[in-house]
Parts: structure tokens; C-alpha cells; sequence
């Protein structure tokens, strides 16, 4: 205690910053294009994916948003239905942040960090899904403040893009700082890190709550506008990204040779469990008060569940979404579902579908059916926004999967600055 | 890994990764090949256009004159371009007289062809809604229907933009590509508007249309009279909408959809006018807004004659 | 935990930041909507002292009608006067079609009128106001005016009958329509017609995507 330890004292081999900080991001990099022959066919299959949707966006911009099914009544599609739900799995990701320092659990504190790279991936997807829905991203530096023209606190999409971004960067920092802490063998020191990961769980619920407000804020749309949006939206995210993680650490756990615990799996079910039946809770409430009482506003609930005047595109979508997630309600209920990992597996398959329909075809496609004049004009994706859409899946994935492949290494101690110095001696 | 790397110097991994990293970058070239056509067509004066409330006099002389170019070089078409601005002491206002409309769309028309509408489309800012009579709620309205009109248990509706007070359209763009004009009328710089169509979502009356390709129009019937902030050709991939003509209506003439209309059942002028057309409606006639729960506070009225 | 001497303050701060982001969203957001919702305050700065003309187009001139003067099978343009000064009206025939040798074809459907309600029998080169005071033709208007009071009204005041040019007079001249532009007098109701420019963009969505209905 009476000796100041200096930074380097753990070992004489490791150097200042300003040496290790570009080692560090140099030995990320190799890593990040070095695995087994999987992962390369699942990186080039990614890659090859991320081009065709590259390849599809070039034409769109080229030849104008016309080449999409996207028009005048229904002016957002697939790409905005694609961006509410990857913010949903953005925050839902953070979601395993909480037990592991608000309760200080073991079993999750190796795992967070995966929720972490998965909020990562999910907001770069994000913010891809918002620039291939402009209809002139070139512009897109009108949004800067300073040079272009941000119109806050006015307008919500203002404020979308300050969370969105400040989430980005918090995540940024907490999984860069803890990596490269450990990859120099050093205590991460909680003053740097802590505060900020207490900011980001309730930036996780800011950046939902600030994406439904965009839509539950246009008193034009009626299915929108209600106040139960912005809930709905945490408890659907609080199902798919957990569902999503479970995935991922059963990908880990058979891919690789990381021991993932069964704890960390057994709390995530658990909080699945909770917003699953809560979720469906609040669907039946929103059910109930748009059936009940009828009217005119309720013609775009009447169109997504039931079809409307004969036109009917969305209810085979809303009815399997339904039925997703109640198979996954049920399974996720039984008890031992956590010892039965094919089980688990389909749960978390079946809910993250369920909620992908749901918060995205089920959410933002009725939203626009009828239009404001009350036409219906039907939508249905055509092949340049499915291709875009999988391209950024695709590219998201590749994110994810690099990040995990980076991460899990220096993590559990099996890259690091000291055993890299040591092989280079 | 390690062992190849001591041994080889350059190892077969090193190699292979190179070549993938090679073929990656032409895949990645090819793939955004479409976009070179489209970058070569983009002017940097274009890309570097201020917004139009910090555009100085001289810029904007600029910027109309390169505008004029285009239309030149890509419609073939004489166009003359001018910015006048809203006038003080004006306040525009519309009224519809629900009893004489007779559903005939000849305002729709005049709207396609003074605005200078994509032809192939047939957009129109104005949609015409046939109504049964006994019911004021839209969900009973219908767009396309065929003659011949007025039928006898039906009255017809056009709606347009109603230039709200309280214009949820512009509150929602996030790079205020949209505001309200002095004069009341909700303009959109098409030289700044990011396409993101966060306003037509938010508009209640589906006023505001969205350029989904390049507008085509055959030279010859390029009305060559256009406004800045109005109904000059617009580029792809950007929002537009009704602006009462303001190309005419702030040179003191009538929009094209009133001067088009056969019965008269549209009243235009200036609502800080007392003497005004428009005011004697509102305050002789029991005039309603569409939608008034919303608060939008439209400057677009509708009446019935008792 | 002990409470920190700091909380006190940083509260007040707290507070003080949450109400100054609330007060500045206001100013941003609502404010100016009540502005430019209470425009009756901004001065009206419109030069009245030039007041272009309003011209009424369409009223009809003094009429003539077809008819075979010579019995040839001729037929020839002739003012109402030529026949009707040299026969005396049938004042018990109300209706065009109770005629058997003049204005044949000819419908009315126009209330219960009668040919003399508006035509003047004194003089039928013009027409008859309810008072029995004659009026030119170019003035049917006035004619009009008798029973269709409100039309009239509202024609007077701008919102009843098609125009053309300048809203604001000061700056052009602006053209109207008189009644008969529209309304045939023998049968005034407005026509049915065809209504032009069907919305294509619906049409053309269902091809694009393919939907059958
Ligand atoms: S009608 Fe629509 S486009 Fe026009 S001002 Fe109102 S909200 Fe905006
Ligand atoms: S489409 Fe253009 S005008 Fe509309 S909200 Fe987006 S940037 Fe603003």
C-alpha cells in the first residue's frame, strides 16, 4: 500500500499505451480474419450476402426509391420495420448487463460482454437500415450539428439520432476499455467503466422509448398513437434480445471451446419468461380496447388481424407471429427447459421470429393501411428491399461474429499482451 | 499459425488472405458500380447547397440559374425560375363549398399539369373523395370512382395540403427541410430534404408526395413558369407538396385548381384581409377543418351552403 | 452509505436543468404555434387604392332562335321580336312541349315556372323582372337573383361560380362567370358529367406488386 504501484508493475514486459494501444487493436484486427474453415465459409457466405445487398442499394439509389414496393400510402417498409426491431435487440442486449452489476452475478459478468457486441452490431444495423431508407443518403450531412440543420429537440428522428449514436459510443468504450484492460492482464478500474455502464442500461430504455415516440407521437396515425407503444416496445425487446443472446451463446458453446455457464442462460430464460407473458399481456390489452370499441380508428387493427374490405397482405404475418410466440411462451414456461438445449434453442428461434413480425411488418406496415384518406393500398416487399434487408443482416452478423471472435479470446486470458510479447521474445 | 510464421516469413495463410482481401475489394467495387453513373450526374454546387434561409440574394441567383441549366440540359425545356417571397400583411386561406362540388377532378388535373407532375404516375396533389351523403367520416370515402358525377346520394371531397398552423409535418423533419412560410404556406427546400418521409408519415392528410424516381415530362408540356419553393421540376428522392401555387398565388393570381374548377366551389385569398373572399366565408358560412381533434389548425376550410 | 453534503445542491442543479430543457423545449416546439395562430395582430399592409376590374363573362346578348320563316325547309337565324310582335303569346301554355308549331324541342325544367315568369311578353327582346319592370338580357343575372337569393349572395361575395386571374384585385384584374355559363335556364340544374383524371397511381401499384384485386 505504501509503494505507489506503477501501471506496468504486473509484469516487466508490458509497455506503455502508446505501444500497447495500437498492438492491441493490430492483434484484434488478425484475429478478426483468422478462425477455422467454418468461419470462413460463414464469413464469405456473410460477405457474399452483404454484396448482393450492397450491390441492390447502388440500383436503388441510382434508379430512385420507385424500384421498391414502397409509395405514397405506404411510405415506409421493410427497412424501417427492419430498424424498430434492431433497436429493440439493441437494448434487449444491454438487458444482461443488469443482473451482472446490479446484482453483481459470476456467471454473467463473462457473458456481458456479449450482450454488449450484440448492442454494437445491433445499432450499426441500425443506423444502415435508417441510410438505405433515405431517399437521398448523400445528404445525409444535413443531419450534422453545426453544418447542416439538426431541428432538436423538435423533432423525435433528432433525438433518435443523439441515442442511437451516444448508445453506440457508450458500448463502444465499455467493450474496447474492458478488452484492452484485460488483454494488457490489468484490473479494469470501475471508475472508468461502471458509471458507464450504469448510463447505458438506461440509455438501452431511452433508445426504445425515443424510437416508439416516433411513431407514437403522429396523432395522424391512430394505430400508432397510443400510449401503450413505448412499453410494448421494452417488453418486445426484453424478449428478443435475450432470445437472440441465448442463440449465441449456444452457437459459442458448440462452435468453440469457451465454457459458457449455465447460469448466465438460466437468468436470461427467466427474464424471458417475465416479458414474454407480459408482452402478450399488453397484446391482448391492445386488442381488447381496439375491438371493443370500434370505429374508424380501429380499421388498421381490423386490416392487420382480420383484413379489411378483402384485402388482407398482413394477417397470415400477425396471426404466425401470434402463434410464435405463444409456442415460445409455452416452452419457455416448463421447467427444465434450460437442461433441454434443442428446446431452448427453437424457444428463443421461435420467440425472436415472433417479435421480428411483429415489431416489424405487424408495427410499422398497418400504421399506413388504411392511408390517412383511408385508401388501402397494400404493401408487400419487393426483391431490391429484401436483398438490401439481408445485406444488412448479413453485415451485421459479420460485425457480431468478428466482435465475439475478438472478444472471447482476450477474455478468457487466452490472448494477451503478455503471452503476445512472450512469443515475439 | 505461429509456426508458419517463423518459418516462412510470408505464410500460405498471409497469402490465401491476401487473395480473398483482393477479391473482396473488386466484389465490392462491382457491387456499387451503379452508384458511379449516378455520382457523375450529382453537381458538387449541388451537394454543397446551403439551406434555402441561408442562402444570400447572389447565391440564390446562382443556384436558380444552375437549376434553369438542368432543366435545359435534362428536359430540353426553357424554364424560368423565380424565389418571391411571402408578402407582409398576407395570410393564405382556402375554402371548399361541399354543396357545389360536383366531383368532376378537373382540379387534380390542373394541379398535374401546373406543377409539373411525373406524367407517368399522374400525380396530383389533390385526391378527390366521393362521400355518401350521411357521413362526414373518410372512412366511407372513395377515390377512384367513375362517372357520371355528382350522383345523387353522394357529395365529393378534395383534399389537399391544408397548410396547418400547427403542421405536424414540420415538426417531424429532422433537418427542417420543411417550414412554415410567412404567408402560411408550408414550403420544402427540395435542395435540402434527406428523403427519410418522416413528414408524410406524420401528415393526417396524406397531402405530401414523395419523388420516387426522376419526374418525366415531355418537353413540350413543361410549364416553364416555376417557383423556387414551388412547382419547379423536382429532383429523385425527395418529399413535395401543395403549396397554393405559391408561383402564382404570391403574384397575386388564383391557384390553378381554383381557376380550373367549374362551379366555384373554391374561395381563396388572404385571411388578414377583412373585405376579403375567404373571410366572408368564415365568418358567414358554418365552416369545419378535417381531422380538427388532431390540432393541426389547417388553413383549408370546407362548408355547406344551408 | 452516508448522505453526502453535495446532494442538496445537486439536486437544486438537477431540477434547475430539467426545468430549463422543459422551458426551452416549449419555446421551441409550442410557442411559435401560438404565433402563427393569432395572425390577426401583424399589421395588413395591402395597398388598396388600385382596384382592378372584375368583369362577369358569359351573360347571354340579345337571343334569336331558328326558324323557317319562308316555308323552304330554310332555316334562319331571327330575333324573338320577328314572330312574337306579329303573334299574340299563348298565355295558357306553360310548357315549351304543350306548343305544337314553335320551340320545338325545347325542355324546361325549372321549378313551375312558366315561359312568362320569365320572359317578357311586352317585350321579347328582353326580359321580365317578378315587379314586371323589363331587363335586358346581358342582366339575367338580376333575373336569377329573384328566387336564388343565396346563390346570389354567395356569387357576390366570391364563393359560388367559377373565376379566373387575380385573388388580390389590387395587383390584376380578375374574370367570373355569369349563371347561364353553367346553369342552362330552361334547365338550370348543373349537368352530370364524366369526371376527368382518374387517380392512376393505384392502378399501377396493383400491377407493380402484383396483387389481383
Ligand atoms: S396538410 Fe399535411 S403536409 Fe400540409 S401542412 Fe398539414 S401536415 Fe403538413
Ligand atoms: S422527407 Fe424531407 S422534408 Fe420530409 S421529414 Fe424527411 S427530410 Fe424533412
Amino acid at each position: 500500500m505504501n509503494k505507489p504501484a506503477p501501471e506496468n508493475a504486473l509484469s516487466p514486459h508490458i509497455p506503455g499505451h502508446l505501444n500497447s494501444y495500437p498492438r492491441f487493436i493490430w492483434r484484434m484486427m488478425v484475429m478478426a480474419t483468422e478462425g477455422n474453415w467454418l468461419f470462413y465459409a460463414w464469413m464469405i457466405g456473410l460477405s457474399a450476402i452483404a454484396l448482393v445487398g450492397l450491390n441492390a442499394w447502388a440500383t436503388q439509389v441510382t434508379m430512385g426509391m420507385g424500384v421498391t414496393n414502397m409509395t405514397d400510402h405506404v411510405s415506409w417498409g421493410l427497412y424501417i420495420a427492419n430498424f424498430t426491431f434492431m433497436v429493440g435487440l439493441a437494448a434487449g442486449g444491454v438487458m444482461m448487463v443488469i443482473p451482472a452489476y446490479l446484482y453483481h452475478d459470476h456467471d454473467m459478468h463473462d457473458v456481458v460482454i456479449i450482450g454488449e457486441l450484440l448492442a454494437i452490431a445491433a445499432i450499426v444495423m441500425c443506423i444502415s437500415f435508417v441510410v438505405v431508407d433515405l431517399g437521398r443518403p448523400d445528404r445525409f450531412w444535413h443531419m450534422l450539428p453545426g453544418i447542416g440543420k439538426f431541428h432538436f429537440p423538435v423533432s423525435m428522428l433528432t433525438w433518435d439520432v443523439i441515442v442511437l449514436n451516444g448508445y453506440l459510443l457508450l458500448n463502444l468504450h465499455i467493450c474496447g476499455y474492458l478488452l484492452y484492460k484485460r488483454y494488457r492482464g490489468e484490473r479494469p478500474n470501475p471508475k472508468f467503466y461502471i458509471p458507464v455502464v450504469f448510463l447505458s442500461i438506461g440509455w438501452a430504455i431511452s433508445i426504445h422509448t425515443v424510437t416508439a415516440f416516433l411513431y407514437q407521437g403522429l396523432g395522424g396515425r391512430p394505430f400508432w398513437n397510443t400510449a401503450l407503444l413505448a412499453p410494448r416496445f421494452l417488453t418486445s425487446a426484453f424478449v428478443s434480445g435475450p432470445a437472440f443472446i441465448i442463440l449465441a451463446l449456444e452457437a459459442i458453446r458448440y462452435l468453440s471451446d469457451y465454457k459458457v455457464g449455465d447460469g448466465a442462460i438460466r437468468i436470461l430464460v427467466n427474464i424471458m419468461r417475465v416479458t414474454i407473458l407480459i408482452n402478450l399481456l399488453m397484446l391482448a390489452s391492445e386488442v381488447f380496447t381496439e375491438f371493443y370499441t370500434g370505429g374508424s380508428h380501429t380499421a388498421a387493427a381490423h386490416y392487420l388481424y382480420f383484413g379489411l374490405h378483402g384485402h388482407n397482405a398482413l394477417v397470415p404475418w400477425i396471426w404466425s407471429s401470434i402463434a410464435l410466440t405463444i409456442l415460445a411462451a409455452i416452452l419457455l414456461m416448463r421447467p427444465n427447459v434450460t437442461q433441454h438445449p434443442v428446446m431452448l434453442i427453437l424457444a428463443c428461434g421461435l420467440a425472436f421470429a415472433g417479435i421480428w413480425i411483429e415489431k416489424g411488418m405487424g408495427l410499422i406496415i398497418p400504421g399506413f393501411i388504411p392511408s390517412t384518406l383511408h385508401e388501402i393500398v397494400e404493401y408487400t416487399p419487393n426483391g431490391i428491399e429484401w436483398r438490401v434487408t439481408a445485406g444488412i443482416w448479413a453485415a451485421g452478423l459479420m460485425i457480431y461474429t468478428i466482435a465475439i471472435r475478438v472478444a472471447m479470446p482476450i477474455f478468457s486470458g487466452e490472448v494477451s499482451l503478455e503471452k503476445d510479447a512472450e512469443k515475439h521474445a | 499459425m505461429t509456426e508458419e510464421n517463423k518459418s516462412s516469413g510470408i505464410s500460405r495463410r498471409t497469402v490465401v488472405k491476401g487473395i480473398g482481401a483482393t477479391l473482396g475489394a473488386a466484389a465490392f467495387a462491382k457491387a456499387i458500380a451503379p452508384l458511379a453513373s449516378w455520382a457523375a450526374d450529382q453537381s458538387i454546387d449541388e451537394f454543397l447547397q446551403k439551406h434555402y434561409t441561408e442562402l444570400k440574394p447572389e447565391q440564390m441567383q446562382k443556384v436558380i440559374k444552375r437549376l434553369e441549366e438542368d432543366a435545359k440540359k435534362d428536359y430540353g425545356a426553357d424554364v424560368q425560375i423565380t424565389d418571391t417571397k411571402a408578402q407582409l400583411g398576407v395570410k393564405f386561406g382556402y375554402a371548399l363549398n361541399l354543396s357545389i362540388c360536383v366531383g368532376c377532378r378537373k382540379c387534380a388535373q390542373a394541379c398535374h399539369y401546373e406543377n409539373n407532375h411525373d406524367r407517368a404516375s399522374g400525380n396530383s396533389y389533390i385526391r378527390v373523395l366521393e362521400m355518401k351523403k350521411g357521413s362526414l367520416d373518410i372512412e366511407h370515402g372513395k377515390v377512384d370512382y367513375k362517372g357520371p358525377v355528382p350522383k345523387s346520394d353522394s357529395f365529393y371531397m378534395p383534399v389537399q395540403c391544408q397548410q396547418c398552423d400547427n403542421p405536424p409535418c414540420v415538426d417531424v423533419c429532422p433537418v427542417e427541410a420543411t417550414w412554415k412560410e410567412k404567408d402560411g404556406i408550408v414550403a420544402v427546400d427540395y435542395n435540402w430534404c434527406i428523403g427519410c418521409r418522416y413528414c408524410e408519415a406524420a401528415c393526417p392528410y396524406h397531402a405530401r408526395r414523395f419523388n420516387w424516381t426522376k419526374p418525366e415530362i415531355p418537353k413540350e408540356e413543361i410549364n416553364p413558369v416555376q417557383g423556387y419553393l414551388s412547382n419547379r421540376i423536382r429532383p429523385q428522392g425527395v418529399m413535395e407538396k401543395c403549396t397554393f401555387c405559391m408561383h402564382k398565388t404570391r403574384e397575386g393570381k388564383l391557384p390553378a385548381c381554383l381557376e380550373a374548377c367549374p362551379t366555384g366551389s373554391r374561395v381563396f385569398g388572404n385571411l388578414l384581409d377583412p373585405e376579403s373572399e375567404i373571410r366572408w366565408v368564415l365568418e358567414n358560412k358554418r365552416v369545419f377543418v378535417l381531422k380538427e381533434e388532431l390540432g393541426t389548425k389547417p388553413s383549408f376550410y370546407y362548408f355547406f351552403d344551408e | 452509505m452516508k448522505a453526502s453534503p453535495l446532494i442538496a445542491p445537486a439536486t437544486i442543479v438537477a431540477v434547475a436543468i430539467v426545468f430549463a430543457s422543459g422551458w426551452w423545449i416549449y419555446q421551441r416546439s409550442f410557442a411559435s404555434f401560438q404565433e402563427a395562430s393569432a395572425p390577426a395582430n401583424i399589421e395588413v399592409t395591402l395597398d388598396k387604392s388600385i382596384r382592378h376590374e372584375v368583369t362577369i363573362q358569359g351573360t347571354p346578348a340579345t337571343p334569336t332562335v331558328l326558324a323557317d320563316l319562308s316555308k323552304s325547309g330554310r332555316q334562319t337565324e331571327v330575333a324573338c321580336t320577328t314572330c312574337h310582335t306579329t303573334r299574340s303569346p299563348q298565355t295558357d301554355q306553360k310548357l315549351p312541349e304543350d306548343l305544337d308549331e314553335f320551340h320545338q324541342g325545347l325542355k324546361k325544367q325549372h321549378g313551375s315556372l312558366s315561359c312568362l315568369s320569365c320572359h317578357n311578353a311586352d317585350n321579347y327582346d328582353t326580359l321580365r323582372l317578378a315587379d314586371g319592370s323589363a331587363v335586358s338580357f346581358e342582366n339575367t343575372m338580376q333575373l336569377c337573383a329573384q328566387c336564388h337569393g343565396p346563390q346570389f349572395r354567395d356569387y357576390t361575395n366570391g364563393s359560388h361560380g367559377g373565376m379566373n386571374g387575380y385573388w388580390d384585385l389590387s395587383r390584376g384584374p380578375r374574370t367570373r362567370n355569369a349563371c347561364n355559363v353553367c346553369h342552362d335556364p330552361h334547365a338550370p340544374a348543373y349537368p352530370q358529367l364524366i369526371p376527368v383524371f382518374p387517380p392512376k397511381d393505384i392502378e399501377l401499384i396493383k400491377q407493380k406488386q402484383g396483387h389481383p384485386h
